[in-house]
């Protein structure tokens, strides 16, 4: 924001913004606060840009391990060919040379809470005033049977972007028309609600085109999902859904589609009460999943496996001085997002401003919108606000809910034009 | 009839559009402010200036008419895809802060795909249909201002205006009954994206 600049919100929490101003050449010769920011994706950058945005007085560090940041909004596009993975790639550039944010490429490997400082794989360690965990999901490597990380180059999970999403891309140009291609779904709560079905609806737009004997099966943990009735109406329009033609098969745990067991050699997986087998030409295992390894290996989870937080500013309950936001952390009502990530974190980042400079924290406001593409000009969408109520965040009377079904093809098309601006504009706001 | 139409378009000009207390906005509630448009700029863009290719641009916005947009959504009485959920959202005294706060940002105008023939010709229509109302050589509307808004987004709204949405519909019935043809409004858009 031009016009949204250093220490505003000293100046109008202290009172006018004069004061906040005059407040500043006082103290001008203390040292500069640091925040620390763990991770650079829809949280951290989000939260990292906005405090130096507001208040370029605090020097913000985002440690980040890769150079290159692939969004998983829209990585299911690179799946059905419709985008290619270039497409979806961001470089941190412009967030040190614009906003000055220091970023350093590495991996965050312990947090010492007492000293306040964070150990880096290189070996340097950082202090901070304040820091901000926002890692994303890990994986519960140990929670399926025959599948681990050391199989993720022949079955991915393509669960987070980049080449994971390249090797399963591959694996569905390789396979032959008239192939199976299976995607297991993991209890919630898991990172983007929506994303195993819309992942399905764009292999499906794949196959129709180019491998139109093949199907997709979706073994699901959970017995209902975000925007089913969506989904399924959509699936019916373009992709035959519930006749014997379908190209998509949705396995509820009640028909048997919860996995067991995973046979990687055969390709085989085995679900259900009574482990049926079922033989994939390409497998797509999502795993169950938990906080960031940072997030628990410094005591920011509990035995949820997420990270408990004060929902008005994102402070751990667990640990002083950390905040975690984004997937990692229980935000009331809130899905685990992109969009989420992207409020919470402009949410956190007042709040850090707010405890470092001694103002007083506004009200929070959040919103989520997502979109999902079931085919060609074909989106549906959900979106709510959510406010602090009671301690926790809950989606506001009246003012959440998906597309309506029944709506025409200009609607759809509408929505996925939407879609498109919702990508162009959430990954502008985080990195130029 | 086209009294109340002439009323609405006056109360839109004038700025006295919904029966908010007309209450100065305290300074303090900058922070607030920005608590609030922060949840509208992932979407529309920062400082509501829209990449496109279909969300708006808010950005620039006379504040009756954003005021006007999102009570309307709430009320259900204009057609949205999320923003009719959104808007329900945020109280009137919200709504008004959000107003103000993007009335006041600059407008960014991105390149659009403009055939310039459609263009040259949907000028001349400008000119002769809607210029009295959208001023665009000028820039000092007294309506939305509609340069540089994206195309698809300009579509949606015909069509829904087409559908009987608001005081446009009977000026969009005017239109087409007076070019023959419903295309002509294609060189319209043109002319509106092909704005810098």
């Amino acid at each position: 924001m031009s016009n949204f600049t250093r220490r505003h919100f000293l100046g109008l929490a202290a009172g006018t913004a004069a004061a906040g101003i005059a407040g500043y050449y006082f103290i001008a010769p203390r040292a500069k606060k640091k925040v620390v920011v763990i991770g650079g994706g829809a949280g951290g950058v989000i939260a990292a840009k906005y405090i130096r945005k507001a208040d370029n007085m605090i020097d913000v560090t985002l440690i980040e391990p890769n150079k290159d940041y692939y969004t998983c909004f829209m990585s299911n596009e690179v799946l059905s060919g419709v985008h290619t993975i270039d497409s979806i790639k961001f470089g941190y550039d412009k967030l040190s040379s614009q906003y000055g944010i220091n970023m350093v490429y590495d991996s965050a490997i312990a947090i010492d809470a007492n000293a306040k400082t964070v150990r880096l794989q290189g070996g340097t360690t950082i202090a901070y005033d304040r820091l901000i965990v926002s890692p994303g999901v890990d994986y519960r490597w140990d929670a399926i049977d025959g599948y681990d990380e050391s199989l993720i180059e022949k079955i991915p999970h393509a669960w987070k972007a980049g080449s994971q999403t390249v090797i399963l891309r591959k694996q569905l140009e390789a396979m032959k028309n008239g192939g199976t291609v299976i995607i297991t779904v993991p209890p919630k709560p898991f990172r983007c609600p929506p994303a195993p079905y819309e992942r399905a609806s764009q292999i499906a737009h794949y196959m129709k085109q180019h491998k139109p004997q093949s199907k997709v099966l979706i073994f699901d943990a959970n017995q209902a999902f975000a925007k089913q009735p969506l989904f399924i109406e959509g699936w019916k329009k373009l992709y035959g859904y519930g006749t014997d033609k379908s190209f998509i098969e949705w396995i509820p745990p009640e028909e048997g589609g919860e996995l067991v067991a995973v046979d990687a050699e055969e390709m085989t997986i085995y679900a259900g009460e009574f482990e049926d087998e079922h033989k994939a030409d390409v497998l797509n295992i999502v795993p169950p999943q938990k906080a960031g390894k940072i997030a628990i290996e410094s005591g920011l989870a509990d035995d949820t496996g997420w990270c408990p937080v004060n929902q008005q500013t994102f402070e751990s309950s667990l640990q002083k001085d950390i905040h975690v936001i984004g997937d990692s952390c229980i935000a009331g009502a809130m899905p685990k997002s992109a969009y989420s990530a992207n409020s919470q974190a402009k949410v956190c980042a007042q709040a850090v401003i707010s405890a470092l400079e001694g103002g007083k924290m506004v009200e929070p406001s959040f919103v989520n919108t997502c979109y999902s593409l079931i085919g060609d000009d074909f989106a549906i969408s959900v979106a709510a606000i959510y406010r602090l109520k009671d301690g926790k965040i809950q989606a506001t009377q009246g003012a959440s809910g998906t597309s309506p079904l029944d709506a025409s093809l200009e609607y759809r098309r509408s929505e996925a034009a939407y879609a498109y601006s919702w990508y162009k504009n959430i990954t502008s706001d985080m990195f130029s | 009839m086209h009294f109340q139409k002439y009323k609405y378009i006056l109360l839109l000009i004038t700025g006295v559009i919904v029966n908010l207390p007309a209450k100065t906005l305290d300074t303090n509630t900058t922070a607030q402010v920005f608590m609030l448009v922060n949840t509208c700029v992932g979407c529309h863009g920062i400082d509501g200036s829209s990449l496109g290719p279909a969300t708006p641009t808010i950005a620039g916005m006379r504040k009756p008419l954003f005021i006007k947009a999102m009570q309307d959504m709430k009320n259900g009485l204009r057609p949205s895809t999320v923003m009719g959920v959104v808007a329900n959202g945020y109280t009137d005294e919200e709504i008004e802060m959000m107003a103000d706060f993007f009335s006041k940002q600059k407008v960014v105008r991105y390149r659009q795909n403009v055939d310039l023939e459609k263009a040259q010709r949907g000028k001349e229509l400008h000119k002769q249909y809607c210029d009295s109302c959208h001023k665009i050589e000028v820039r000092t509307q007294p309506l939305f201002n509609i340069a540089g808004q994206w195309m698809p987004y300009l579509r949606f709204r015909l069509s829904q205006f087409k559908n009987g949405d608001s005081m446009m519909a009977s000026a969009l019935e005017y239109f087409v009954l007076k070019n023959d043809s419903e295309e002509r409004l294609e060189e319209l858009i043109h002319f509106y994206g092909s704005q810098q």
